[in-house]
């Protein structure tokens, strides 16, 4: 049997390049870009929200601006996204004060105070302490405890705090 | 073939919800501010089980009591329109005292919240009676 040359290459068949069609490609990107101007945020914040935090609805349109973060659930808080408090699994008092504070998280609030104060001392033409506390809190949440966590993040030094809710969506 | 790609394509971007996060900024009342400003407009919104009691001034006189609607819910149209009409005769004032004396949910609170902060009506708000 005769082998086949290499160098032969009459045998493979010569493909013929047909005309690329990228009109839907065109569509597609316009489309895309589009969508990315709408929906770019400058703030570039993430916030994690707990599966147990259902976010209020507001009409507000201020930034969020990054500071210490309390998330609240009917029954748990966590300060940095760290559990400090398990209202369901506790038998304990956790409040003190008249029921006014709750101490694990003035505690936490506390450590953190002494924390952002020190950084500041020691890193030259850093930020202030500023005071400011971002609240997540959940919308079936009652007034009287978020009276507890107000009264208690005032006691820990907090004393500006804002509240994170569910902008308009887009 | 084209066309409908790029028609799904497009509805699943037109479907897709993206959550913005705001924030409503408050602080704590502090004494200095109700008692050292007298000629501060102390505007205080004391929110009660049956009714809305807009109240101003040191010692506070009442303005105005607004019940709630035959539905159950608060009339938060009526709370912007006199909002409106004190803001109107004092243009530089934006603070706002929140008084709740019931047992409110935080989504109630953050409705009436938006209905006195919104079209920079009183935008700075303070929570009174934290520490009572």
């Amino acid at each position: 049997m005769r082998r086949k040359s290499i160098r032969d290459k009459s045998h493979l068949k010569k493909i013929k390049v047909s005309d690329l069609d990228i009109t839907s490609l065109i569509a597609l990107c316009t489309i895309l870009l589009c969508f990315l101007i709408q929906t770019y945020d400058v703030t570039n914040v993430q916030i994690d929200i707990p599966y147990e935090i259902s976010l209020s609805k507001s009409v507000s349109k201020d930034f969020h601006h990054p500071a210490v973060l309390v998330q609240v659930s009917v029954s748990k808080i966590w300060v940095d996204r760290v559990l400090v408090l398990d209202a369901s699994n506790t038998n304990e008092n956790f409040q003190d004060e008249d029921g006014k504070r709750i101490v694990p998280l003035f505690d936490e609030l506390v450590k953190k105070r002494e924390k952002l104060l020190h950084t500041a001392q020691a890193i030259p033409h850093s930020v202030p302490f500023s005071g400011q506390i971002s609240l997540v809190v959940d919308r079936s949440v009652k007034y009287s405890y978020l009276k507890k966590l107000i009264y208690t993040a005032s006691k820990a030094g907090f004393k500006e705090y804002k509240f994170i809710v569910r902008g308009q969506e887009g | 073939m084209n066309v409908l790609f790029v028609l799904i394509f497009f509805v699943l971007i037109l479907t897709t919800k993206f959550v913005k996060i705001s924030e409503i900024s408050s602080t704590v009342a502090s004494s200095s501010i109700d008692s050292n400003d007298k000629k501060a407009l102390a505007l205080t919104l004391k929110i009660n089980e049956d009714s809305l009691s807009l109240l101003s001034g040191t010692p506070s006189t009442l303005i105005k009591k607004i019940p709630k609607l035959p539905t159950g819910q608060y009339d938060l149209a009526e709370l912007r329109n006199l909002l409106f009409k004190i803001k109107e005769s004092n243009s530089t004032e934006s603070t706002i005292i929140l008084h709740p004396e019931t047992e409110l949910d935080f989504d109630q609170l953050v409705k009436i919240m938006d209905h006195v902060r919104t079209d920079n009506l009183f935008n700075k708000i303070i929570f009174g009676g934290i520490g009572s």
